[in-house]
């Protein structure tokens, strides 16, 4: 008792830096229980680091902020490696030249389905309208979602909350759903996880997949644009 | 390797500038990876493994970096507890739908693409079917 006394200015003093430290470790963590697991797609790095560190903020009093403040320079890397995605696009540059016909039918297919099905789906079930406006952007990236939402009368935070738990969910499922319906082609499975689960699908092929992971980029890229022009027209023309 | 992520940043930042300067509602990372593979067409050698060495020493810690927005997503989920069902079956089957209908599309396109081509290439050549055509 008294040695933890001792240590509470300690304790004070560190906490800033445990955010970081609880990121890092949960993160590798979860990347040993995938090697551990054989790439169970549930043993997701991901989604074992984001409910490891929730739990712990569970015993904080203002969660949110202290954590943030403590992984900013992570976050801030989020960016760059994003921009970094071109390089390997630009590998498979000469393999994506001669399919872009398949390219862009089946991402626009694909975008088409993940707002209107989304949609239809949560309306069915009885959510309310700003839900509705913030999960028609769930399948593309968290920084277009919040740009788009406002556009179409959602909320920004909601839709860069639900994009982010679309992301996750489709990096765990999209192993099984591809292999149940029988894609086979890594370019036709990056593109799917790249339309479904924008950059956090992109992540978890991209450790697979050089090529898958391309493709995923690219359509992650494409399923954005999509839906950052064609959301707000839509709304333009069927606002009530 | 600090000079290219130099390049890294100054793409970021440009497309950050391009999209504010347009009005654009694509965020200026999306449009940096944009301006950065352009960079690459033009100047780029593909077969240079240390082409951007910053970008392939990040490129595997995606995931690690979406961590953080990960949590902050999370914690601001638990405003909307009471449409936790709609919510989650419109994630989860429309997830599914999207994965299937994109992955099938994509792989019956890609496949048509490619028989097509052979097609074309066996009038000119024999060779067509191993593909190294270009």
């Amino acid at each position: 008792m008294r040695v933890a006394v001792a240590l509470l200015p300690t304790l004070t003093a560190v906490r800033p830096l445990l955010p970081m430290a609880a990121t890092l470790l949960s993160y590798e963590g979860g990347l040993r229980l995938q090697r551990y697991f054989r790439g169970n797609a549930l043993a997701n790095p991901v989604l074992i680091a984001v409910t490891t560190i929730v739990a712990a903020l569970s015993w904080v009093d203002d969660p949110k902020a202290e954590y943030t403040a403590g992984v900013q320079s992570l976050a801030l890397l989020l960016g760059p490696t994003t921009v970094a995605l071109a390089l390997p696009l630009y590998r498979s540059l000469p393999r994506i030249r001669v399919s872009l016909v398949a390219v862009f039918v089946s991402v626009a297919a694909g975008a088409v389905t993940a707002a209107a099905s989304a949609v239809c789906i949560a309306s069915l079930l009885g959510a309310s309208d700003l839900i509705l406006r913030s999960i028609a952007t769930k399948s593309v990236t968290a920084a277009i979602a919040m740009a788009v939402a406002p556009q179409i009368g959602g909320d920004p935070a909601l839709a860069a909350g639900l994009a982010v738990l679309t992301g996750i969910i489709g990096a765990v499922i999209c192993g099984w759903v591809l292999d149940w319906t029988g894609v086979r082609d890594p370019r036709a499975r990056g593109l799917a996880t790249g339309v479904a689960a924008h950059g956090i699908g992109t992540a978890r092929i991209l450790a697979m997949d050089a090529e898958a992971g391309a493709f995923s980029g690219l359509a992650m890229g494409l399923a954005g644009l999509a839906a950052g022009i064609g959301l707000p027209l839509l709304y333009a023309w069927f606002a009530p | 390797m600090l000079w290219s992520f130099c390049v890294l940043l100054g793409c970021q930042i440009a497309g950050a500038i391009l999209r504010e300067m347009l009005g654009l509602p694509i965020p200026g990372t999306v449009i940096g990876l944009g301006l950065l593979l352009a960079l690459l067409c033009t100047f780029g050698q593909r077969d240079k493994p240390d082409l951007l060495p910053a970008g392939d020493a990040l490129l595997p810690y995606l995931g690690l970096f979406f961590v953080p927005p990960g949590v902050a997503a999370v914690l601001q989920l638990r405003h909307i507890s009471h449409a936790y069902l709609p919510v989650a079956a419109g994630i989860l089957v429309s997830s599914v739908l999207t994965l299937a209908v994109t992955g099938l599309t994509a792989q019956a396109l890609l496949a048509w693409q490619e028989r097509r081509a052979a097609a074309g290439a066996r009038v000119v050549t024999n060779n067509a079917a191993t593909g190294n055509l270009s």
